[in-house]
């Protein structure tokens, strides 16, 4: 009977041997793993998400780049594509530019002429109006796949920031065109009180795109202008918000940390059909 | 140590194994993943700084040149902790608490950058590193993203991890309890079953359900306790025969001994008439007779037991005609006519065996008071069967199923006389198993006997080379 007892004994004691061994065997292991991630240090090679211009269709020379012709231009099919992945992105890979796509400074210059033009710069607010460049990054969209191989680099946008006493605007210039394809723009002062739908041509010719036709249809509130491009498979929309802070709501301030109780937001989009 | 106790452990010790191994494998697959999720966060965090350092470059280029006191607010634009260095590696700007160090990396390659993942205390970072050119200006950017939250999650569900561990175990150690107590129990059944055998209990037997191992094992302890049953009892009826031939034996040696005992005892004693005296050693030699016949039929069984037999193709017809030269005179002596009949063939037999066995049947027969003896042979199939047939008194049929055992005697008073020893039907019993044959002795207890003898033929036929 006594042999029963210490061979029982014998086992249950192995048996918690065998289990906090093992637990403690494995914690060794994991604390020797953490130790490893936690000191991982080198040289990483970031992968862009975009490969480098292969070049126009035509084989024309690069040379020509000085010339008044576009240097990169892109066809409807491929501008749709674009404008439907970007418009669509569930989030930004950030990269640097490759060959083909225009550099920041670039990007900051098309986006400060494009104000100028589109007039949102000081001849339209006067000389004591400030608007500054503030930041770009240059981005691709991601989608809800992974990306299996790198994408045609005119799939990204660089998103430059501009800002000033009375007026923010963020545009998305096209990479490789460098063309304004979106702008929202916050006006804080001498706000205008209609949506400026005359504009919406002049920003269609500006993104380097042609209108399909004449007429730019407004609706019913005044609020929204769109324009049907070439082979109707892309429009440009026009959206006009009066937005007025209530009492006791969240009050905007613009990045000179004035305040302001009342802004427009205007916004010219290239959107896919 | 038990069976039970080495399946328990080894339960235990496979299952703890085999969900630590488990539990490792899915920890560090996910510790890995997430490193390598924070690593892919933090190089796109250095992107964003990077971007928000080349912009202000862009429009201060000469930001820097006034030292660290005239950068007011430049934490606030960066998304991260960072340390910007100059081309000659001073430091112009930092809110990092630690620096790493990143020797031998000039950042000329765009897209190389380097990291470090840094651990102080409970606090875990990845430091991300690269050189940034803006118009004239060089600069290295280091940022800092903090990833304690992802290490002590991890920890956390390590320590989740072993809480469930343990609570398995507990929950399980009860099942594997049962699951051992379940598969050895049909062991134990069969290791009691095996003691009552050893008991004396022969007849015990395992149910074999089902069609598993532990089922195989029952069927077969089954044919092995039913071969050791009919082994004992084999034995057991060896043993009754080897007490019951000594007790014959014994019986048989007695009578004639203390017949030749006291008829000696009186010759020596008492005063005879001749006539007694002659009645006496009349007596004597008989039982004398007797005995020499007994010991001489028991020299023949013993040799018969122990000796190996090479048995030689002879023909049947030559052989009896041989034999006829013997059985003739015993027939003669007692006024028995002799028939003899037989078909040629070739069988294979022991010619003094043979011998032996056919004038014992003749023997029996002649003195069994027959009148004629009738032996004929013939070929029937692959069979050469020997007939002795006599119209003698007959064997009682009740009485056929022991005429071939050892002293056996139908008629002890008459085989006394004729100096029988009632080992001739054992004899010749053994002389036919030796040879491989059957024996059939039919009766009818008064006309007479038939003694059939049937001898297996090789290829089912004479064999014409050796006629």
């Amino acid at each position: 009977m006594k042999k029963t007892y210490k061979y029982m004994f014998l086992t249950i004691l192995l048996a918690l041997v065998f289990i906090f061994g093992s637990m403690v065997g494995m914690n060794i292991i994991l604390q020797i793993r953490e130790n490893q991630l936690l000191s991982e240090s080198g040289i990483a090679v970031i992968e862009s998400p975009v490969r480098a211009w292969q070049g126009r269709a035509d084989g024309t020379d690069e040379t020509d780049k000085n010339t008044d012709e576009e240097r990169y231009s892109l066809t409807t099919m491929q501008v749709k594509d674009v404008v439907e992945r970007w418009n669509n992105r569930q989030g930004e890979i950030l990269h640097n530019p490759v060959e083909g796509q225009i550099s920041m400074m670039e990007a900051v210059r098309e986006g400060e002429e494009w104000l100028k033009l589109i007039g949102m710069k000081e001849e339209v607010y006067g000389t004591d109006t400030e608007l500054n460049f503030v930041r770009a990054t240059l981005s691709v969209g991601m989608q809800k796949d992974a990306l299996s191989a790198p994408l045609e680099p005119y799939y990204s946008f660089w998103t430059v920031h501009f800002s000033g006493s009375y007026l923010d605007a963020v545009l998305c210039l096209n990479a490789v065109t460098g063309r304004v394809w979106s702008a929202r723009i916050t006006i804080y002062d001498n706000l205008p009180q209609e949506l400026p739908y005359e504009k919406l041509r002049q920003f269609v010719e500006m993104a380097g795109l042609q209108a399909a036709e004449d007429t730019i249809s407004v609706n019913e509130e005044g609020m929204q202008a769109v324009l049907m491009l070439e082979d109707n498979l892309l429009y440009a929309q026009l959206k006009y918000q009066n937005v007025t802070i209530e009492d006791n709501s969240m009050v905007e301030y613009t990045s000179n940390g004035l305040l302001h109780d009342r802004y427009v937001i205007v916004s010219y989009e290239i959107l896919a059909d | 140590m038990k069976l039970f106790y080495k399946i328990f452990l080894c339960f235990v010790l496979l299952f703890g194994i085999a969900f630590q191994v488990a539990g490792f494998m899915l920890i560090n697959y996910a510790y890995g993943n997430a490193i390598g999720q924070e690593k892919k966060y933090a190089f796109q965090e250095f992107q964003q700084n990077k971007y928000i350092l080349q912009s202000i470059l862009y429009m201060e280029p000469e930001l820097f040149e006034g030292g660290a006191d005239s950068l007011p607010n430049m934490a606030g634009k960066f998304t991260v902790p960072v340390t910007i260095f100059d081309e000659d590696g001073v430091c112009i700007f930092s809110n990092i608490g630690a620096q790493p160090e990143f020797l031998g990396f000039d950042g000329e390659d765009d897209v190389q950058i380097a990291f470090q993942i840094f651990r102080e205390g409970e606090e875990s970072y990845i430091f991300v590193y690269d050189c940034i050119t803006q118009g004239d200006i060089k600069v290295c950017l280091v940022t800092e993203t903090d990833i304690s939250s992802v290490v002590n999650t991890q920890k956390s569900m390590i320590k989740y991890f072993q809480k469930i561990y343990v609570a398995i175990l507990c929950i399980s150690f009860p099942v594997i309890f049962l699951l051992t107590k379940v598969l050895t129990g049909s062991i134990k059944k069969v290791g009691k079953a095996a003691r009552r055998i050893a008991q004396g209990n022969y007849s015990e037997r395992i149910s074999t359900e089902g069609k598993d191992e532990i089922s195989e094992l029952a069927s077969d302890f089954n044919q092995m306790a039913q071969q050791v049953e009919e082994k004992i009892a084999e034995l057991s009826d060896v043993a009754k025969q080897k007490e019951d031939f000594a007790a014959n034996f014994a019986h048989e040696l007695k009578t004639p001994l203390t017949s030749v005992i006291g008829y000696a005892d009186m010759l020596y004693r008492r005063e005879l008439t001749k006539e007694e005296v002659k009645s006496a050693a009349e007596y004597i030699l008989s039982e004398g007779m007797r005995l020499e016949s007994l010991s001489l039929k028991l020299m023949d069984l013993f040799v018969l037991d122990k000796q190996e037999f090479l048995l030689e193709k002879m023909s049947v017809k030559e052989m009896f005609e041989n034999l006829e030269q013997g059985i003739e005179p015993v027939c003669r002596k007692c006024g028995t006519t002799l028939h003899m009949n037989m078909d040629d063939s070739i069988i294979e037999v022991d010619y003094d065996l043979f011998k032996t066995m056919i004038l014992n049947l003749v023997d029996n027969a002649v003195k069994a008071n027959c009148k004629d003896v009738w032996i004929d042979g013939k070929q029937e199939r692959n069979t050469y069967k020997i007939r002795i047939i006599d119209n003698g008194k007959g064997i009682p049929p009740k009485e056929l199923g022991r005429i071939t055992e050892a002293f056996y005697m139908v008629d002890k008073s008459r085989s006394r006389k004729q100096h029988g020893a009632g080992l001739g039907m054992a004899l010749v019993s053994k002389i036919v198993k030796i040879h491989s044959a059957d024996m059939k002795i039919e009766s009818d207890g008064k006309t007479g006997t038939v003694v059939s003898i049937a001898f297996r033929l090789q290829g089912g036929g004479m064999d014409e080379e050796n006629i």
